[in-house]
C-alpha cells in the first residue's frame, strides 16, 4: 500500500472515530457528573483521532515530496488537525470534555466534505506554490484556523449558557472569558498570516496587496476579530455581543474557506476540485 | 456602579454641539476620534470591501468586468455610478478608510502625550482601604523582612512606590508601549500605501518566443502608474525571450495542471548582457524594478495570400486563453485590402470532438493542435477611430465567406482566391513589470505592528498593594491587587510574591476553566 492510499485510510479511520465521538459527546453532555466516564472515553479517542489526521497529514507529505497542503483537501484536512489540536492542547490544562461536540462536529462536517467533495490524489505542487512561504504563511492560517474554531464553539456555548442550558458546565462568564483568551492567541498569528501573504504576494505576483478575493476576505476576518477585541477593552462589550460577533467573524472564514476558493475567480484559485 | 453603567451613562451624557464654530469642530473632532465612531469605521469598511470580493474589478481583469457587464446590462449604469467595478479606489471607499485612519490618529496622538509625558511614572500611592481589592489577605511577618520583601518585588521588575508602611507596586507599562507601537505602525502602513500609489508603476507585457521587449511606455500593453511617476525614472533595460518552456502533468491525478515554467531570457541593461531565468515566485530585480513571470499562452504563425500569391499578413498571433485546457481565441484584421479581411480563430492544442460542445481541448499542452477558423470580409471598423479590442472582431458589416479546421503545416484556399497557411504554434509569456519604492516602509510597518501586537496583547497592566503593621514585637501584612484587564488574574501575581518569600505554596494549576 502507497502512502497516499494509507493516509485515505487513516481519514476514514478518523470520520469513523469522529462519529462515535460525536455520539459520545453529546451522551456525556446530557449526564449529570461533570467528567463522566463516557466524556473520558470520548476524549481518549480525540487523541487517537488526532494522532491518525496527523499521521495522515505527514502520509500526504511523504507522498508528494513537500508541505501536505497543497490543495483545498489538504488545507482541509490540515484544518481539522489544527481545530482537535487545539482542543487537545487546551485539554491537557484545563478540563474542557464539554466542548467536544462543538470541536468534534465542524471537524466531521469538513472531514466529509474534505473526502467527497474535496478529495484530490497526493501530487506535486503548481508552479505558484512552490515557495518556502507555503509553509510558513499557510501553517500560520491553518493555526489561527484552528483557534478560531475553538472560539466559534465556545460563543455557541456561551449563548446556550446563558438561557440556562448545560447547567453542570463552567458558568456563562468563565466561558465568555475563555473565549477572549482564544481570539488573544489566534488573532496575532491570524495577523502574522496575513503579513506573510503579503510577502509571499509581492515575491509571487508584483504587488504585496491587490484586493484579490482572499485577500479581502483575510482583511475582512482581520477587521471582525479586531473590532472584537477593540470592543471588549475599550467600550467594554462581552458576552452575548462579543460572542456574536466571534460567530459573524467565523462565518467571514468559512465563506472565505468555502465560497471564495470554489465559486470566486482570483490569484488563489488553487482548489484542485 | 459597574464599568458598562458607567460607559452606558457617560454615552447618554454627551453634550450637544455648541452653537459656536469653534466648539462644533471640537465637537466633531470629539465624535470622530471616539471608539464607538471608531469600532462603526471598522464594520463599514469590512463591509464597504465584500462587494469588491464578488463583483469583477477592473484593476483585477478588464475583461471580466466587460463580460459582467455583457450579462447584465441593465445594472450597469448604476454599478458604474457607485463605483462598483473599482471598489478600492472608489470614493465611499477612501472616504471610509480616510475616516478611519483621522480617527486612529485622533487616538494615538493625545495616547502618545500621556505616555511620553509618565514615562517615568511611579505608581500611585496606596489607598487607604485595601481589603476591597482582589485576592485580600493578612500575613503574619517575621521582623525586618520589609526589606527582602521590596528587593523581591524589584527583582520581579515592579514599579514601586513606597510610603513608609505601605507601598504599590506596579507593572504592564510596555502593555501601553505595545498598543502605541502597534497603532502607529498601522499609520506607516497606509502612509506607505498611499506613497506607493503615488510614485509605483506597474505594467504587463506579452512576449512572444524569439521576440523582445524594451523597457518604455509604447511596449506596455497594459500601464498603470502613480500620479507622480516621472517615466525618465524607469530603468533602461532590455530583454529577449529566448526560449519558455512549460510542463503539464500528464498522469491521470491532476492532469494537466501545470508542474513548471521557465522563461528563459537574455537580459542587457547598463552595457551588460546576460542570461537568466525567470521563474514563478522568483522575479528578477532590476534598480528596484522587478520583472515576474505571470501567464503564457500559444501563438500560432499565420500566413495570408492573396490570389496573386503575395503575402498580405505573415506573423504569430497571440492567442487569448479561456480555460485551464488552453482553448485560446485569436482575431486577425487586414486593413489594407478592399474589401477588408477578418479572421475569427479558436486554437485548441490538444483538439478533440465532444458530442455535445464540438472541438474542445483536454489537454493543455501540445499534443494534437488544430486552429477553427471562419474568414470575415467587410469593413472591420477600425477607421472611426474608436478604439477595438485586438481580441475581438466586429463582425456586424462583415459577411462570412468561409469555415476551416488546420493543422500544423497545412493550407486552406478559399474559393475568393486567398489562402490562410497555418505554419507552426510558437508560446508566449506574460511579465509584470512593477515597482513601489514605499514597499519597505510598509514591510517595516508590518513587522512594528507585529512587535507591537505582542506586548499589547501579552501584557496586562497590574498592581499590588502592600501595608506593613507593627504591633509590639509582631508584624502583620496585608496585601491585595488589581488588575486591569478582565483576563488577568492578579492573585498569580501575589502567590508569584509569596512564593518568593516562602510565605506560600505556589497554586495548584486550576483544571477548571
Amino acid at each position: 500500500m502507497n502512502s497516499n492510499s494509507l493516509s485515505n485510510l487513516l481519514v476514514y479511520f478518523s470520520i469513523l472515530l469522529s462519529a462515535i465521538n460525536l455520539v459520545l459527546f453529546s451522551v456525556a453532555l446530557s449526564q449529570n457528573s461533570k467528567t463522566s466516564k463516557t466524556s473520558r472515553i470520548a476524549m481518549n479517542l480525540t487523541w487517537l483521532t488526532g494522532i491518525f489526521l496527523g499521521l495522515a497529514l505527514v502520509l500526504r507529505g511523504v507522498a508528494a515530496q513537500r508541505a501536505p497542503w497543497g490543495n483545498m483537501y489538504e488545507f482541509a484536512l490540515a484544518s481539522c488537525f489544527a481545530i482537535i489540536l487545539s482542543f487537545l492542547v487546551i485539554s491537557i490544562r484545563k478540563d474542557i470534555n464539554w466542548l467536544g461536540i462543538f470541536v468534534i462536529a465542524p471537524v466531521l462536517i469538513l472531514l466529509g466534505l474534505s473526502v467527497v467533495v474535496l478529495y484530490t490524489e497526493s501530487g506535486p505542487l503548481v508552479p505558484a506554490l512552490k515557495s518556502s512561504w507555503l509553509l510558513i504563511h499557510v501553517t500560520a492560517a491553518i493555526i489561527s484556523y484552528g483557534a478560531f474554531s475553538i472560539n466559534f464553539g465556545l460563543s455557541i456555548i456561551y449563548l446556550f449558557k446563558v438561557k440556562n442550558k448545560f447547567k453542570k458546565l463552567p458558568s456563562a462568564n468563565r466561558i465568555d472569558e475563555f473565549s477572549y483568551k482564544v481570539v488573544l492567541f489566534a488573532f496575532p498569528i491570524w495577523t502574522f498570516a496575513v503579513i506573510s501573504g503579503a510577502i509571499w504576494a509581492e515575491s509571487a505576483w508584483g504587488r504585496y496587496w491587490g484586493w484579490d478575493p482572499k485577500e479581502t476576505w483575510a482583511f475582512i476576518t482581520w477587521i471582525i476579530y479586531a473590532a472584537y477585541l477593540h470592543s471588549r477593552v475599550t467600550i467594554g462589550w462581552k458576552g452575548k455581543k462579543s460572542a456574536w460577533v466571534g460567530i459573524i467573524g467565523y462565518v467571514a472564514i468559512i465563506f472565505n474557506f468555502f465560497v471564495i476558493n470554489i465559486w470566486v475567480t482570483g490569484l488563489h484559485s488553487y482548489a484542485g476540485v | 456602579m459597574s464599568k458598562q453603567q458607567k460607559i452606558k451613562k457617560q454615552r447618554t451624557q454627551t453634550p450637544l454641539p455648541p452653537m459656536n464654530l469653534r466648539g462644533f469642530f471640537r465637537w466633531l473632532w470629539h465624535q470622530l476620534t471616539s471608539m464607538n465612531t471608531a469600532l462603526l469605521l471598522l464594520l463599514l469598511v469590512a463591509l464597504a470591501a465584500i462587494p469588491g470580493s464578488i463583483l469583477p474589478q477592473k484593476t483585477a481583469s478588464l475583461l471580466r468586468v466587460k463580460q459582467w457587464k455583457e450579462n447584465n446590462p441593465g445594472l450597469v449604469k448604476i454599478f458604474e455610478q457607485l463605483g462598483l467595478f473599482d471598489v478600492y479606489g472608489s470614493f465611499w471607499f477612501s472616504a471610509i478608510y480616510i475616516l478611519l485612519m483621522i480617527s486612529l490618529i485622533g487616538c494615538v496622538i493625545p495616547r502618545l502625550k500621556v505616555y511620553w509625558q509618565n514615562l517615568n511614572e511611579i505608581p500611585q500611592k496606596t489607598p487607604e482601604n485595601i481589603t476591597r481589592f482582589t485576592g485580600y489577605q493578612k500575613i503574619n511577618l517575621k521582623s525586618n523582612s520589609y526589606k527582602s520583601i521590596q528587593k523581591v518585588l524589584k527583582k520581579q521588575k515592579w514599579r514601586l512606590n513606597i510610603s513608609g508602611n505601605s507601598l504599590t507596586a506596579e507593572k504592564g507599562y510596555l502593555r501601553e508601549a505595545g498598543n502605541l507601537v502597534f497603532h502607529a505602525s498601522l499609520i506607516l502602513i497606509t502612509i506607505a500605501v498611499a506613497f506607493g500609489a503615488l510614485f509605483n508603476y506597474r505594467g504587463t507585457i506579452i512576449v512572444k518566443e524569439g521576440n523582445g521587449f524594451a523597457n518604455n511606455l509604447t511596449q506596455y500593453d497594459d500601464f498603470h502608474a502613480g500620479k507622480f511617476f516621472k517615466e525618465k525614472s524607469m530603468p533602461d533595460f532590455y530583454f529577449y525571450l529566448k526560449n519558455f518552456e512549460v510542463d503539464f502533468e500528464r498522469g491521470l491525478n491532476q492532469r494537466g495542471a501545470p508542474r513548471g515554467f521557465v522563461a528563459s531570457i537574455s537580459l542587457e541593461n547598463a552595457g551588460q548582457v546576460e542570461d537568466v531565468d525567470v521563474l514563478v515566485n522568483k522575479p528578477i530585480e532590476i534598480d528596484g524594478t522587478k520583472i515576474y513571470l505571470t501567464g503564457h499562452g500559444y501563438a500560432p504563425r499565420i500566413e495570408v495570400k492573396d490570389k496573386n500569391n503575395e503575402i498580405v499578413f505573415s506573423d504569430s498571433v497571440t492567442f487569448l486563453p479561456q480555460d485551464a485546457n488552453f482553448s485560446s481565441i485569436g482575431v486577425i484584421k487586414i486593413p489594407d485590402e478592399s474589401p477588408q479581411i477578418g479572421i475569427n480563430a479558436r486554437f485548441l492544442p490538444t483538439a478533440e470532438i465532444d458530442p455535445l460542445n464540438g472541438p474542445v481541448s483536454t489537454f493543455p499542452g501540445l499534443d494534437d493542435p488544430e486552429l477553427f477558423m471562419s474568414f470575415w470580409q467587410g469593413d472591420l471598423g477600425v477607421n472611426e477611430g474608436t478604439p477595438q479590442s485586438i481580441y475581438r472582431l466586429e463582425t456586424s458589416n462583415m459577411v462570412e465567406t468561409g469555415l476551416e479546421e488546420l493543422k500544423p503545416g497545412q493550407t486552406w484556399k478559399l474559393d475568393n482566391g486567398y489562402s490562410v497557411t497555418f505554419q507552426n504554434v510558437e508560446r508566449f509569456a506574460s511579465f509584470q513589470i512593477s515597482y513601489d519604492p514605499a514597499k519597505g516602509f510598509a514591510l517595516a510597518g508590518a513587522i512594528f505592528a507585529m512587535l507591537g501586537m505582542f506586548f499589547g496583547l501579552g501584557i496586562q497592566r497590574r498592581r499590588i498593594f502592600l501595608k506593613i503593621s507593627t504591633k509590639s514585637d509582631k508584624s502583620v501584612m496585608e496585601l491585595s491587587g488589581l488588575s486591569k484587564s478582565a483576563t488577568h488574574d492578579v492573585g498569580l501575581d501575589i502567590n508569584r510574591l509569596l512564593v518568593e518569600l516562602k510565605l506560600a505554596k505556589p497554586f495548584k494549576k486550576d483544571r477548571n476553566l
